[in-house]
């Protein structure tokens, strides 16, 4: 075959560029071709652009909180070491939220303002980091104020802030936003009947929860006796993400796992 | 006008007159092009644009290569556009669909050169259809393979290569 070396020279950074972000080995394998490709796929500027090209982060897994509290990786391989063991010990501890891929650890503090959620008390049981940076693009983390409101916060339509929670198997979604009277408040955007989604559930044995949802993807993650799934809301698509139901809310981690990112590597030659 | 100079002109089948460029490869073939299908090229519509006698000379293009890029570049402009979620419009989709992976069924030198024209020619859709293809070919492959594939000389020394594994031990399995 014709061998292309000047393709190596030129342009091989507008083939890195659409490799896949949800395969994160795969991007650690081409790093390991030869020192120009290593070189490229740990500039910042190049990584910018990555970032930039495929949007939002896929999702690399998920934090379990209380019993069984660990980290499960949905890629390979996995973006987070397996959690301290006094972590995984301390009941006190919980993941809330992650974003920017940082996870937030119970950590409530000041400089936060909490947002009441609709509906009836004690019905949610997450929490969630809103980046609060105006013009943030989300794509890199920039540091700044974070708000912290009680509930399964989500992303709604047009970056709103929204507002998720199950009754008799349906998904209820809120949008907060001004009334006709001005007033700002929850307003619900609609429903949607999760277990007509969930065929392979028993009937009798099956209950609903909402353990979290993944942001900018439009996907709200249920938990039912049979395991945790993800479900795209508007394709309606499911997919399994592990066997055991979490008992309480879990926290997906999403974010772009390059191979700069890799334990250790990436120290420039 | 200076920027009709190079353009020429074709009858269509429906009657209409419709404005063409004529381009020149490097190895001096000449296309005689639609001005729309040779718009989608950033760099062709610049040089239309700035006007010039006896067609545009691409110099970075052989013909074989740029015969390509034309076929595509006709494919793509020749979309007329229909009204968004119709039926037609839907048909038309995959029917370019398909014409984009027909298109690709090239070996990887070809490729390669379309993505070098694509990338000197800035036509977008190609680049990014072509580039997309060669990641996709690369996507599951080691480093090895990769390197094979593209000749590319490994040039970590045994000992970067050791601690490189020792690194990513698990992504090698």
């Amino acid at each position: 075959m014709a061998r292309p070396p000047e393709l190596i020279d030129d342009i091989f950074g507008e083939i890195l560029l659409r490799l896949p972000p949800d395969d994160p080995a795969c991007l650690i394998r081409v790093s390991l071709v030869c020192k120009p490709w290593r070189r490229l796929l740990s500039d910042p500027a190049f990584l910018h652009r990555y970032r930039a090209f495929h949007g939002a982060p896929p999702l690399l897994g998920f934090f379990r909180n209380f019993q069984g509290k660990r980290f499960v990786a949905t890629t390979a391989p996995s973006p987070i070491a397996p959690l301290p063991m006094a972590f995984e010990a301390h009941e006190g501890w919980m993941t809330m939220d992650c974003r920017h891929g940082r996870a937030l650890h119970d950590c409530f503090g000041s400089g936060l303002h909490r947002v009441p959620p609709p509906g009836e008390p004690g019905y949610y049981n997450a929490a969630a980091v809103l980046c609060g940076v105006d013009g943030c693009d989300h794509l890199d983390f920039r540091g700044g104020p974070f708000l912290l409101p009680e509930g399964i916060v989500v992303t709604a339509e047009d970056n709103r802030l929204g507002f998720a929670g199950l009754r008799d198997d349906s998904l209820y979604l809120w949008l907060w936003q001004a009334g006709a009277d001005g007033s700002v408040g929850w307003t619900q955007d609609r429903l949607i009947k999760v277990k007509m989604l969930l065929p392979i559930l028993e009937p009798s044995t099956s209950s609903l929860e909402l353990p979290g949802f993944i942001e900018g993807t439009d996907t709200i993650i249920i938990s039912a006796n049979v395991g945790v799934f993800a479900i795209m809301l508007n394709s309606r698509e499911v997919r399994k993400l592990d066997d055991t139901r979490p008992d309480y809310a879990i926290v997906p981690y999403k974010s772009f796992y390059t191979p700069d990112l890799a334990k250790g590597i990436m120290r420039r030659p | 006008m200076a920027a009709a100079d190079s353009c020429d002109g074709i009858s269509t089948s429906g009657g209409g007159w419709e404005k063409t460029v004529t381009l020149v490869s490097s190895d001096d073939a000449r296309f005689e092009v639609r001005e729309a299908a040779a718009s989608l090229s950033q760099t062709v519509r610049r040089m239309i644009r700035a006007g010039g006698d006896g067609g545009i000379p691409l110099p970075k293009v052989d013909a074989r290569t740029l015969s390509t890029v034309l076929e595509y570049c006709n494919k793509h402009a020749a979309v007329p556009a229909p009204a968004p979620e119709s039926s037609s419009a839907e048909a038309a989709a995959v029917d370019l669909e398909w014409f984009d992976k027909e298109l690709m069924h090239v070996d990887l030198a070809t490729l390669c050169s379309l993505i070098r024209a694509a990338d000197y020619l800035e036509v977008a859709g190609l680049l990014d259809l072509t580039c997309k293809t060669v990641a996709d070919m690369i996507k599951s492959k080691t480093a090895e393979e990769i390197r094979q594939m593209f000749g590319i000389q490994n040039d970590f020394t045994p000992e970067e290569e050791e601690q490189l594994s020792r690194e990513n031990a698990g992504v090698f399995e």
